[in-house]
């Protein structure tokens, strides 16, 4: 029961601090072009890894540092207050990455890990496609496998986040037709380079293409790129999920943390009834329980933290955390909006030091949160089902 | 830098667990209902297992301790002075001196209740017209004190009090001379609560706590709103898992009524309330225990999110039972007083969220945390 940093997590954070402080790049300097802007956050990620900042929690063997769970969320953290940019290969780093330690070849593991963490490789996550969205299990993309043990993939992958500048692609793909839905799928790992691929950015609600459609054409894949076992890809894949929910949240909590502090100096320039927005009671009160949403936002990923490192995995409370993180962001985003009044849905002529599209923003993506990584309903099954141990019913 | 509990905690949580559903079942609060509730026994037995006393001194429980104790109280909408009694203590430490009867609260020796709330004065302290004035050597205690729990039962009164334009508060033995006990229904039978009146009653100087320059009383109730709201989220979390029960074995349309998605995501929506709310508990507790800067905040969060939660969680929990929790003979509304009981106590959500707010708008962005 230590909320007080012991003294390596303590060391660490003074290491961040003391880099970040000297390294950190001025906001204007972030390229606004999506394509440089990923050009620019590869570079900051090398930076970072040259500092050994990234991957901090994967075992030394394969270039992290052996980090408790808590020493890489203090560093997230600081991160956060830093204002420091996203680290663009995350999906490499938090989903991809741990199931390349546990499940992966040796060769895999050298091939892949380094570059990981250097930002040389962006991965993508091929999971979702237009039929199989919360029930997963349902995909149709297919690989059909070849007299040396190789694949041929084909089929259509969609909200594919960083698709376009990623190297590879972690596919789930259907090996086996016959067998039970979840037990004929294999995780395979997928060039972006092959032929036979093709990309479609989709632009979000908030303007940026982050994700997009991914098709695939007969794309030959050699055998090596299989992971794990033959059809043996969804427990890979489940597993990395529940691990992006178990401390997800934690991480997202701190970025969530800077914005609401911005939004508090907000509505101090901000006047409404001709008073600063600030001095009102309803603002203050919507922007009172928005801190108290993160604060239990943060209180619950570090209980969840905890049970995880005791029990080294993360269990089903996950999806609890999940549900909170969805809820937190949304009702903060939304207070956000609330806070700025008349200016909520303008853009121009904001006072000084206002930034209404900036909010709009954080509202719009925030909507994304009770969706991404398993919809708010389907952990609510989970939680209803699994935790619960209500009878299972029709959907 | 992470929320966990030790294994004597999680020990004396299961103890708690059976005691209590032993020395409190449910039918105890239906005994006060009914007007012929008596907790001699329990009483008695929580001075005997030292629960008084839990977090006190350095005992390896903590806060955290008495904030599982109290969850457990509340699981069982048990008619108990703990919560009050762990404050009254911590005030009585902070006035200290050789009284016998300060000496045996400050150890948790003497079950003590609250007296705070009047008529126009809450839990903020503020608007308090009840009086403490000096007559002598002595000091002599005026005022009308509302919501007191378990009055009758206790062995003191730690009365807040008016003194020189400040707060004070002052020990009175349950028993002493111009102290009278009038009917104080409320909501939840089971607080057995009465209005105090006072009227002369003399209060020796070293039982009086006059000014508090060492902010002793702010921890006290800090550890009374965020045991309170482990209350709450006892007696919630109680009433969900009745509800959890009922919806596997009722049938309807020929299923379990728990099967069916409209039910399932209604009764996840309150796990996810129950747990975030005992998350923020343990969270605040441990930030008393280990004297952590933000553990003000800390409690005003918790206190706040587990009031609103628990709430919506005992809500949720009538609502899976339909028509059958709207009786007065089903147990699901002791639970449900015993929640929006514990939601006032030690400054309800609109407080704390405004207490926030104020600290909010009074930090700078960019100072040190």
């Amino acid at each position: 029961m230590k909320l007080a940093l012991d003294d390596g997590e303590l060391a660490l954070r003074e290491e961040a601090r003391a880099f970040l402080a000297a390294n950190v790049p001025d906001p204007a300097q972030i390229p606004h072009d999506f394509d440089a802007k990923v050009e620019f956050l590869r570079a900051w990620q090398a930076r970072l890894h040259g500092a050994g900042l990234v991957g901090l929690s994967w075992p030394e063997a394969y270039g992290g540092r052996g980090a408790s769970l808590t020493e890489q969320i203090v560093v997230n953290a600081e991160m956060a207050r830093a204002g420091a940019p996203i680290v663009i290969g995350n999906v490499g780093l938090d989903v991809v990455g741990p199931s390349l330690v546990e499940q992966g070849t040796d060769a895999q593991k050298a091939r892949f890990l380094d570059r990981i963490l250097s930002g040389a490789d962006i991965w993508c996550q091929g999971f979702s496609e237009v039929g199989a969205g919360s029930d997963l299990a349902a995909l149709r993309t297919k690989a059909r496998i070849t007299d040396d043990g190789g694949f041929v993939i084909d089929g259509h992958k969609i909200w594919t986040s960083y698709a376009q500048h990623a190297q590879w692609c972690a596919v789930l793909a259907r090996t086996d037709a016959n067998a039970p839905a979840h037990r004929g799928i294999s995780y395979i790992l997928v060039d972006m380079s092959s032929a036979g691929i093709e990309i479609r950015p989709l632009v979000q609600v908030t303007g940026d293409a982050e994700f997009s459609e991914v098709y695939f054409d007969a794309v030959e894949v050699p055998a090596e790129n299989l992971l794990g076992e033959l059809n043996g890809g969804w427990a890979i894949a489940m597993h990395t999920l529940s691990h992006e929910r178990g401390w997800y949240g934690v991480g997202r909590q701190a970025v969530l943390r800077v914005l609401l502090d911005g939004m508090v100096e907000e509505a101090r320039a901000l006047r409404r009834g001709g008073r600063p927005a600030l001095e009102d009671e309803d603002v203050r009160a919507t922007l009172a329980r928005a801190h108290i949403g993160l604060e239990v936002l943060k209180h619950q990923g570090l209980r969840s933290v905890g049970q995880m490192i005791a029990d080294g995995h993360p269990g089903l409370e996950s999806s609890v955390d999940k549900v909170v993180l969805g809820r937190v962001e949304q009702e903060m985003a939304a207070a956000g909006l609330d806070a700025l009044g008349a200016h909520a849905a303008l853009g121009a002529g904001a006072p000084a030091g206002v930034d209404p599209e900036a909010w709009q923003h954080v509202y719009l993506y925030a909507r994304a949160g009770s969706v991404y990584g398993g919809s708010a309903q389907i952990q609510k099954n989970i939680i209803a089902e699994r935790i619960l141990g209500l009878p299972r019913g029709a959907r | 830098m992470k929320l966990t509990i030790s294994e004597d905690q999680r020990e004396l949580q299961s103890v708690a667990r059976e005691m209590l559903a032993d020395l409190a079942p449910l039918s105890l609060a239906r005994a006060f209902l009914e007007g012929k509730g008596d907790a001699t026994t329990l009483d008695q037995q929580l001075g005997y297992l030292g629960w008084y006393a839990v977090g006190l001194e350095d005992d390896g429980f903590g806060v955290q301790g008495l904030c599982m104790l109290a969850e457990r109280c509340g699981a069982q909408a048990a008619p108990t002075a703990l919560v009050d009694t762990a404050v009254a203590a911590r005030i009585a430490a902070a006035i200290g001196g050789d009284d016998e009867l300060t000496a045996r609260v400050a150890v948790g020796e003497a079950a003590t209740a609250l007296a705070v709330v009047e008529a126009g004065a809450d839990w903020t302290l503020a608007g308090v017209e009840a009086t403490l004035r000096a007559a002598g050597d002595d000091l002599v205690l005026d005022g009308v004190k509302v919501g007191v729990q378990a009055a009758p039962r206790v062995d003191a009164l730690l009365v807040l009090a008016e003194h020189a334009g400040e707060p004070a508060w002052a020990l009175v033995p349950a028993e002493a001379a111009g102290v009278t006990l009038l009917d104080g229904h409320a909501l939840d039978p089971a607080a057995d609560c009465r209005v105090v009146e006072l009227s002369g009653v003399t209060v020796p100087a070293a039982r009086a706590l006059v000014g508090d320059d060492a902010g002793a009383v702010e921890r006290a109730l800090r550890v009374g709103a965020v045991a309170t709201a482990a209350e709450g989220v006892g007696a919630a979390s109680a009433a969900l898992d009745l509800a959890i029960e009922y919806a596997r074995e009722r049938e309807q349309f020929g299923a379990p009524i728990g099967s069916f998605q409209a039910l399932k995501h209604l009764m996840a929506d309150a796990h996810v309330d129950r747990e975030s709310a005992w998350s923020s508990v343990l969270y605040a507790a441990a930030a008393l225990d280990e004297g952590d800067a933000e553990a003000a905040e800390a409690v005003a969060v918790a206190k706040a999110w587990s009031a609103r939660a628990s709430r919506a969680v005992v809500e949720a929990a009538l609502q899976v039972f339909g028509g059958i929790a709207f009786t007065w003979e089903h147990d699901a509304h002791l639970l449900q007083r015993r929640v929006l009981a514990a939601e006032r106590r030690f400054g309800d959500a609109i407080q704390h969220e405004r207490a926030l707010g104020a600290r909010l708008a009074a930090r700078r962005v960019g100072a040190p945390t």
